[in-house]
Parts: C-alpha cells; structure tokens; sequence
C-alpha cells in the first residue's frame, strides 16, 4: 500500500515547516504549497489524499481553494479537505464547513488534535482503498 | 330721455329700422353676488315710444328661479342694446353695419303666439363677458318681456315710474310708492354708506349712514346739493393732504366726473379707513358706496403681522431643526466609522496575534513531540522561530500602542537636524537584513544633507513604507526609492511593482485598520500607513499615493526641509476630524 501523500497549503513559511515536519515525523509524504492557486494546481496534478489549507492567503484563499473544487473539480471533492487557520470566528467556521471541509481547526495549532483528526481519515482512506470504494 | 335722445342720434340705421319697440338694457351679474348671492340683475329701460316701462329695475334669483326687486348699489353695467323684432330661433349673427354681433331670441310665452324676437347687440366677448352668460341673461330678458306683453294685454303704459316688481308690474301709484318706499328701505339696511350721483354731479339720492361715515353735517349737504361741495369740503377739512384746497377739491371733482367703475381704500384724518366704490349707471352718473373697513384693515394688518412673525419662528426653528439633524448625522457618522473601525481591528488583531502566535506554539510543540533525536540544530531552529514570532508580536503591540498613543496626543516629535539620505539608506538596509532577495535602487544624490525632523519617527516612516514595499509585491524583487528636493521640501518616492491597489480604496489608504482589497493574504494590521501619515503630518508635511492594479504602487512623502514652528503633538480633537 502506499504512503499517505498529505498536502500543506499554507502561506506563513513557519508554520508551514512546522506542520510538514510534524507530519513527515508522522511517517506520511509531504507536498508544500505557498498560496491557494499553488495548492489548487498540486490538488489537480500531485492527487494528494489530505489536504490541509489556510483561509488567509494570497492570491486565492483556503475558501476560494474549495469552492473551486466542489464546483469543477467534483472527482476531487472526497479527498478530505481540513482547514487550519487563524480565522475562529463562527463566520468562517460555518463556511468552510458548509463547503464541504472535512474539519475546521482554529490556530494555534493543537498538533494531538491535529494528527488525531489525520490518523482518523488515514483510517477511512486505507478502508476505502481495500473495499475498493475509491481510486 | 335726455340718455335715450343722445343715444338715438348715434344710432345705427339697423336700430332706426327696427321701429318702434326698442328696449335698452344693462345687466349685471357679478358683483351683485356681495349682497345677494347668485343674482341676476337686469335694468330695462324703454324708449318713451310704447309698451314697456320706462325703468324696470328686476332681480333674477337663479337659485330659486324667483324675481325679485333689487336695490340701486353695487352693481356693474354694460350698455346693451336691444330690440324686439318678429320672431325667430335663438341665433347670433355679426352685424356688418354696426361691427357687432347680434344674438336673437324669440319671445313666447306658453299657448301664445310669439310675440317678437328679443336681441342683443354686443361687441367684443371681453367686454361683455362671455355669450354664455350673455345668452342667458337674454333669455331672462325674454321671458319678462313677454310676460309683460301679456299682462298688460298690449295697453300702452305710463313710461315713467312703473317698476317690475315680483314679475309684474303695476300702474298702481300707491303700490309703486311701496315699491320705492321698499327700495330706500333696502338702502338704508345697506351697511355703509351710499350715494346716487347725475351726470352733473348732483347728489340725487343718500341713505343716512353715509354721513356717519363720512363724518358729514348732514344739514350742509342733504340731497340735492352738489357732490363737488362735498370734495370742496373734504379738502379743507385735510382729508386729502395739505396742499391748496381748490385745488385740490378740483382734482377730485375731475375725477368723480369720469364716473369710472373702480375702488380704492382711503384713509381718512381721524385714521379709519373706508372702502370707496363707484359704479357708473349707464348715460352718466354713478353710484358711491363707502364702507368702514377700518376694523378689517385692523385685523388684516396683525393677522399679516402674526404671520410674518410666525414665518420667521417656524423657519428660525426649522433651521435650528436642521442643524441639529446635520449635528446628529456628523456624530452617527463618526459614530459609524468608530464601531467599523473597532470591528476591523478586532478582525486584525486576532489574526495577527494567532499567526505568531501558532508558530510559538507549534515550535513549543515540535520540541516536545519529535521523534528524531533531537539536535543543536533542530532546537536552535525552534528558538529561533519562537523568537521571530516574539519579535513579531512585540512589533504588532508596538504599532497597536504607538496609534494608541497618538489618538491621545502623547507623541511628540523632537525636530533636529536629521541626515537624511543616511537615514532612508539605513532604512533600506534593515529591510534587505529581513529579505535578502529583495533589491533596493536608491536615487538620492538630490537630497540635502540634513533636514529637521524626528529622527526615530521617520525611521518608522521609511521602514513601513520600505516594508510595504516588499510586502505587497511578492515576486517583484525590486524598489524603487528615489529623492528630491524643492526650495522647501524633500520629496522621497518609494515604487514596487507590487499587487497595487484598487482605485476604490485608495482614498481610504490611510485610514486606520484599512486594508485594500489586494491585501488579502497578506498579513498587515491597517495600523502602518495610517501611523505614516500622522507622523508625516506632525512634521507638516504630506504623504501621497498613486497605484494600479497589477503594476505596482508609488506612496510619495513630502516634508519640509526646516520645520519653523513645531507643535509637539496632535490633540485629539484634530484627530477626530
């Protein structure tokens, strides 16, 4: 079976490199994106089976970044989709939900409850893959 | 019938053919309404030929459709002549002869034959008021006439004296003393004073109260005696201003003269007013009426009075309603824009404060958790991460504090001489220290060497435009900071081919907690460009910003090379402003 690939969209370097480290301390590969349209292209050509996004960023933000997947990209919507950011107003909260994310983390960062919520999509991913349910 | 004979010299052969029955008639129809409402009052006046009396003085009430006797006052005329001719349709025709217009009315009455053809001969509709009018007035006419016809079964009449009365007439004389016994009755109930004056001026008839009103002795002038004593009179008495009495008295004798139908208010020397109108009766002479009207003017005068006064309250008021409004809207305004301003720093602050705030803690978190062994490196990395946030975060405070205390007017500025090239340079090379990559193109060799200025504020100054700079330009590596100078100021112009900045908001730039619409994702606190221009301003100069999308953006500061007068601070009362 192969690695979990695990998508870090994020614009603030650090907390980029904080989060990659921690999951590839994890034992999952990485892929690393600095704004939403450079997510949104990895999303479309690397295939990554989590991804974990940013709202506040340039170019396009983590809301625009998912919006864009439910409407064009639908053979993408069920790769879990986990916001992770500052905005923890209920606003933002209850759009990012209603879009279709997976869940809405609020930062700082809880890293136990963080890979708590990756080893529980790992554990549906690896289950749809032996039943067959998706690619 | 002096009136008659006169007449009948002028006479259009039309008139003279039409032989023997020749009415003359006069109507009025408006101001008649004053007394007796929606009255008809005709005149008729026969030629001494035959058949119809000699004056018939007849009121038509359209309401009820009842005739009745009217009064000698108040009414206007218009000369019409008539004449009774064989019968006919009601028709008008223009009289080719004469210039007039003809209108023609048959005169019947029920189960006879018709007895003649009533017509009016009339100029133009504005002398005469409109044909309808004229139409109906003939009409009536009509109807009289031919009940007349009946009645009095074609015997000639005395001319003189009969008055239609009721609709009937009679030769009775003793009836026809009632009649004008009824007439100076109804004179007398008048309410001011009257007066019926001959063509020669002659008073010919008065009701008591005029001299009353005129405040006249009645034993000098009873009727019969000349108008124009009176004037005479009234002259000598002042009541028509100093000047030589004959005058005087002459100039209104002329007038009265004229027997033209008009009204005027006079006022006279024991200060009440009177309402004087003439009307003339047709063939000269005219009527006066004199009514008291001093207490109307009276009430007329305060009640004009009041209401310029109260036209002055009510828009002395409305205009303070106004202000008021216009006071509210200033303070819901500045209101508005305080609690927009405390929602979007509230806004900021979360956010600015969570980042650094995630990185102190994820790297807290990293040390504890990571499962590789743990090296100098790895350790010095999330010191140093922790660390940056920390810096990050006493730098966000810092801006936080420092607009704090400029709303408070606790800033001061100290001016002193102040290189500044050297000072932009150091500026610049700060930023370059944080972001290597970045490429800064100094133009400054037209800078004087020192102006006044507070050192450490324009280093925030430069280091928030410098940082601006290569903030909201990411990928475009290079700024342009360029200096000049006029016979006053230094100009320093920091350009990046940045995002740039919707036109929209670039009148909004310096507001505090603003953010354009390109800076999102960008991390910033609206706090920066807003502190730049308080201190730009402290220093008495300006700070400008031009953009476009896509292209880059050019804020241009301005400041004065000496500063003369220097306030300290800034109250707080300019800040609201």
């Amino acid at each position: 079976m192969s690695k979990i690939t695990i998508l870090c969209i994020e614009d603030e370097a650090e907390i980029r490199t904080l989060v990659v480290e921690e999951l590839e301390d994890a034992g999952f590969a990485t892929l690393q994106a600095s704004n939403g349209r450079e997510g949104l292209e990895m999303m479309l050509t690397k295939w990554p089976d989590i991804v974990i996004c940013d709202i506040t960023m340039p170019e396009m933000d983590g809301h625009q970044v998912l919006a864009e997947i439910q409407l064009n990209h639908p053979e993408l919507s069920n790769v879990p989709f986990i916001f992770l950011t500052a905005m923890s107003d209920k606003d933002n909260m209850i759009t990012g939900l209603q879009s279709g994310a997976a869940d809405y983390l609020t930062k700082p960062i809880d890293f136990d409850i963080l890979m708590a919520k990756i080893t529980g999509c790992v554990t549906r991913i690896e289950n749809d893959r032996k039943t067959g349910r998706a690619f | 019938m002096l009136r008659y004979e006169k007449q009948s010299k002028d006479a259009p052969p039309w008139l003279q053919a039409a032989g023997r029955k020749i009415l003359r008639l006069g109507y009025s129809d408006h101001v008649i309404g004053e007394i007796i409402p929606d009255v008809l009052r005709v005149i008729v006046e026969t030629v001494p030929l035959e058949l119809i009396p000699k004056a018939a003085i007849y009121l038509k009430d359209k309401a009820s459709m009842k005739e009745t006797l009217a009064g000698f006052y108040n009414f206007h005329w218009s000369q019409i002549e008539t004449l009774i001719e064989p019968a006919g349709n009601p028709h008008s025709v223009s009289d080719a002869d004469s210039k007039l217009t003809r209108l023609q009315v048959p005169i019947t009455a029920p189960g006879h034959e018709p007895l003649g053809t009533l017509v009016v001969y009339y100029g133009t509709e504005g002398e005469y008021g409109h044909l309808e009018a004229l139409t109906d007035l003939v009409r009536d006419l009509a109807t009289v006439v031919t009940h007349k016809l009946h009645s009095d079964d074609e015997q000639p009449r005395s001319a003189r004296g009969t008055i239609i009365a009721n609709g009937s007439a009679t030769e009775n004389p003793a009836m026809n003393d009632n009649v004008f016994e009824l007439l100076r009755t109804t004179i007398d109930s008048f309410p001011g004073g009257i007066c019926v004056l001959l063509d020669d001026l002659t008073v010919a008839m008065t009701n008591r109260r005029i001299y009353e009103i005129l405040d006249l002795p009645e034993h000098m002038f009873p009727p019969g005696c000349n108008f124009a004593d009176i004037l005479r009179y009234y002259a000598e008495r002042g009541e028509y201003g100093p000047g030589d009495v004959e005058k005087l008295a002459q100039a209104r004798i002329r007038r009265a003269k004229l027997f033209v139908d008009h009204a005027f208010d006079r006022e006279t020397v024991s200060g009440r007013v009177l309402e004087v109108r003439t009307t003339p009766i047709s063939g000269g002479g005219c009527i006066l009426t004199y009514l008291d009207v001093t207490a109307r003017k009276r009430a007329e005068r305060e009640l004009m009075h009041h209401r310029d006064r109260l036209e002055d309250l009510v828009s002395k008021r409305t205009a303070e309603i106004e202000q008021q409004a216009r006071k509210l809207e200033h303070l819901l305004d500045h209101e508005r824009r305080v609690n927009e301003q405390q929602r979007q720093f509230v806004a900021m602050a979360s956010h600015e404060f969570r980042t650094p705030l995630a990185i102190i803690d994820g790297a807290a978190q990293r040390l504890m958790r990571s499962k590789a062994e743990i090296t100098p490196d790895f350790i010095g990395d999330k010191v140093d991460k922790i660390r940056g946030s920390v810096s990050r975060m006493v730098g966000l405070m810092n801006s936080i504090l420092a607009v704090g205390r400029l709303d408070h007017g606790l800033i001061d500025i100290n001016p002193e001489p102040c290189a500044i090239e050297e000072l932009i340079r150091s500026c610049a090379a700060n930023q370059r220290d944080i972001t290597p990559s970045q490429r800064f193109i100094l133009d400054l060799d037209n800078l004087p060497e020192t102006i006044v200025a507070d050192r450490s504020a324009l280093h925030q100054v430069f280091t928030n435009l410098f940082s601006n700079a290569v903030k909201y330009a990411p990928g475009s590596p290079y700024v342009f900071i360029r200096g000049w100078t006029d016979a006053t100021h230094v100009h320093v112009s920091v350009t990046d081919r940045g995002v740039g900045i919707d036109a929209e908001d670039l009148p909004k730039m310096f507001q505090r907690y603003f953010r354009a619409r390109t800076s999102s994702g960008i991390a910033g606190t609206g706090i920066g460009l807003n502190l730049v221009q308080q201190i730009v301003e402290l220093h008495k100069g300006k700070i400008s910003v031009t953009s476009k999308i896509d292209q880059g953006t050019v804020f241009t500061v301005v400041l004065p090379i000496g500063i003369e007068q220097q306030p300290n601070s800034i109250t707080p009362e300019t800040q609201v402003a």
